[in-house]
């Protein structure tokens, strides 16, 4: 914008005779908003009541009527002006400073993948077959957990966080459970390696067998024997163990959410119910005694 | 090393020769499963004579007089239901109960709800079971009736026998653990790894599906995967079916067990092993076995996997009664009740057993044998021990056992 450009719009962003012309044009719009209904029925000591959509627009028209009229002084209109220059510089802040962010996110995510492949590597998964599913959960609980455990705000926080938490237990029971029915597939694995080992014996001592039943008696034999052997195992015993512990954790998870969910419903929740069922036990035991002491007096 | 040459060949012309059979099986096997067949179990007549809350205390009908004077209790366990030992009408210890004259009565424990998970072993054994004796006491105007418990059933009788020694003339304890610092039993081991107290604050009581897949799992190559088989191979045979069928009611009709007994039973007697011990306390009061001084018939089964001999064969040296006999059937859990070699041997041993001891009450030889007065309720308390009526020294049978089990049967 040149000299004479700002000497016939001196400082403004808007022509003078339009700033003057919508200034006009709020205070005839000001005029023919309509009076409040009581006034026409003469004068009366109470204070008529006002239509509140009237006396919103009148509020609106005001403040344009004010707007315009603040535009008309040059200084005003000058510092406006300004602060709409600025308004390109500032988006483009906002923006570099989120492509940053996610920049930087996706960065973490390239990070924590590149780990994956390290732990993978470190867990020697020449092994695959015993650790892998350590490996996943193990993964998810150092790169994956945290995030369902990012501190929740405001008013709903709390039901947040439950939520939040009942992800995360199904995701841990998940990995769990897979852990532990990995196990139980292991004596079918280890069983077909040593089928075929029993049936070379056989071959050997020509015994080999001509009935598809008579291989079936012989695997089942072998399996349930495979099946004791991994049930008296420390392993499989730590396995079972973190399974129920993990579904254990999933339920508690998922009854505190549903009990959230029960609370909007007109029905007592679990917590009441068991409340008052102990209650009634130990009356009950205690009536009891009462009656017994009775008898015995 | 050569792969073993499988004869497929062989294998194929033998499938191809039984293609006729098999089709004409599966013919059969449509009428059987299509057809009308008789499932029902615990089918033997009773009657309902006393009930408090989920439990109930079942009377069997005796078609003649009753050659016992003392009326025997069984006591199931709270895991499944009492209904094994009247599976079948041709396979039924009720039955074999009441033919021998034995004026039988059975708890129901029901089926347990929320509402019972605050319930303890104590409400049990002190509670349910002390009503329902003291009820067939009135009822017989008797100080002291017959009392035999099935696994943990057979603990809790223990249990009772020790609080209540003046209310049980006799006991007969059937696969009943006492001894659980053990590992002969896959159970055994697991129950010490379980976290119970985490499971009952979760579930509040323990799923009966979450028990049965544990049974399950306790041998899934058998009770998974063989004994599926065995049915598709016998699924042309009418009473087969019909009995696996019965079998399969009875295994899957599984009540939850309440939570508080559950933590106390796993607690205490799994992973303390109290009761052997006489340190366990119910009430408050402590159980010890030396206050068992009635006669003992101890059974138990050489292959049974959930509750092994280990586990059950200590109770007679524990106890204070001289009268005790363990016998040891070479058959599984489940095996002892509804095996049909079992059929012949166990009911008659039990009611030979108690025939021998079925004399009249009497007091101490020094006040002269006289029937001990007994009121209804109270007259049984304080009373002091009576004579035992026969008291031999304690002896161990291995007499009584059969030959090996083929097969496990389910549990």
């Amino acid at each position: 914008m040149d000299e004479t450009q700002q000497g016939q719009a001196p400082d403004g962003l808007f022509p003078p005779d339009w700033i003057k012309a919508g200034a006009d044009l709020w205070t005839s719009l000001l005029k023919m908003v309509p009076p409040p209904t009581g006034t026409a029925a003469g004068p009366s000591t109470q204070k008529p009541p006002r239509n509140r959509s009237l006396e919103s627009m009148e509020t609106a028209l005001k403040m344009w009527q004010s707007l315009s009229t603040t535009m008309s002084d040059p200084a005003a209109a000058s510092a406006a002006s300004k602060s709409l220059d600025a308004l390109p510089d500032l988006f483009l802040k906002v923006a570099e400073a989120s492509w940053d962010t996610c920049f930087q996110i996706q960065k973490v995510n390239i990070e924590k993948a590149g780990k994956i492949g390290r732990k993978v590597e470190a867990y020697h998964f020449e092994n695959l077959d015993q650790e892998f599913f350590k490996t996943l959960k193990d993964i998810y609980e150092k790169e994956i957990r945290q995030f369902f455990y990012i501190p929740q705000l405001g008013l709903t926080r709390f039901y947040q966080e439950r939520m939040n938490l009942l992800f995360d237990k199904l995701a841990l029971l998940k990995a769990t459970s897979a852990e532990f029915f990995s196990l139980l597939n292991l004596p079918f694995e280890q069983t077909a390696k040593v089928m075929q080992q029993e049936v070379e014996k056989l071959a050997q001592q020509g015994k080999v067998p001509k009935q598809a039943k008579e291989y079936y008696n012989l695997w089942v034999k072998i399996l349930e024997g495979h099946f004791m052997t991994l049930f008296k195992s420390p392993e499989y015993n730590q396995a079972l163990g973190e399974m129920f512990n993990q579904l254990s954790e999933f339920i508690i998870a998922k009854n505190e959410v549903v009990q959230d969910i029960l609370q909007l419903l007109p029905v007592p929740t679990h917590k009441e119910v068991d409340a008052l069922y102990r209650d009634l036990h130990q009356l009950k035991k205690r009536v009891r005694e009462l009656e017994r002491q009775l008898n015995t007096d | 090393m050569d792969q073993p040459k499988i004869p497929l060949d062989l294998i194929l012309a033998s499938l191809a020769e039984d293609t006729e059979k098999a089709q004409a099986r599966v013919t059969k096997v449509s009428e059987v499963l299509l057809s009308e067949l008789s499932t029902e179990i615990a089918s033997t007549p009773y009657d309902v004579v006393y009930e408090e809350d989920r439990v109930r205390l079942k009377h069997y009908r005796l078609e003649g007089e009753a050659r016992l004077k003392t009326p025997l209790l069984v006591v199931y366990a709270l895991i499944n239901r009492e209904t094994m030992l009247d599976l079948q009408p041709d396979r039924s210890v009720v039955k074999n109960f009441l033919r021998d004259g034995i004026d039988l009565y059975m708890v129901d424990w029901g089926y347990p709800s929320r509402k019972d998970r605050f319930l303890t072993i104590d409400d049990h054994v002190n509670g349910y079971l002390d009503h329902a004796v003291d009820f067939i006491r009135r009822k017989h105007n008797l100080p002291r009736i017959n009392l035999m418990g099935i696994c943990m059933g057979g603990s809790f009788c223990v249990m009772y026998a020790a609080l209540h020694a003046e209310k049980v003339k006799n006991l007969i304890t059937t696969v009943t653990p006492t001894h659980f610092d053990t590992d002969t039993g896959l159970l055994h081991i697991w129950m010490k790894a379980l976290d119970a107290d985490r499971i009952v604050d979760t579930f509040g009581n323990i799923p009966a599906d979450l028990m049965n897949l544990g049974f399950l799992l306790l041998n899934p190559a058998r009770l998974m995967i063989d004994k599926y088989v065995g049915f598709l191979e016998n699924a042309d045979n009418k009473p087969f079916v019909e009995n696996f069928v019965r079998m399969e009611k009875w295994i899957f009709d599984s009540p939850d067990v309440p939570g508080e007994t559950f933590r106390q039973f796993i607690n205490d007697c799994y992973k303390k092993n109290l009761l052997i011990q006489s340190k366990m306390k119910l009430g408050g009061k402590r159980v010890d076995l030396k206050k068992i001084t009635m006669p003992l018939l101890n059974f138990y089964g050489m292959y049974d996997h959930l509750v092994p001999p280990a586990a059950c064969e200590q109770l007679t040296r524990h106890v204070g009664s001289r009268d005790t006999e363990d016998v040891n059937l070479d058959t599984g859990h489940i095996g002892i009740y509804v095996s049909s070699k079992s059929q012949r041997e166990f009911a008659p041993k039990i009611a030979r057993w108690l025939m021998e001891r079925d004399e009249p009450d009497v007091r101490p030889a020094s006040k002269g044998a006289a029937i001990v007065k007994f009121t209804p309720g109270k007259a049984a308390r304080g009373k002091g021990r009576p004579a035992p009526a026969r008291p031999p020294k304690k002896k161990r049978l291995q007499s009584e056992r059969l030959r090996p089990a083929k097969r496990a049967v389910n549990k």
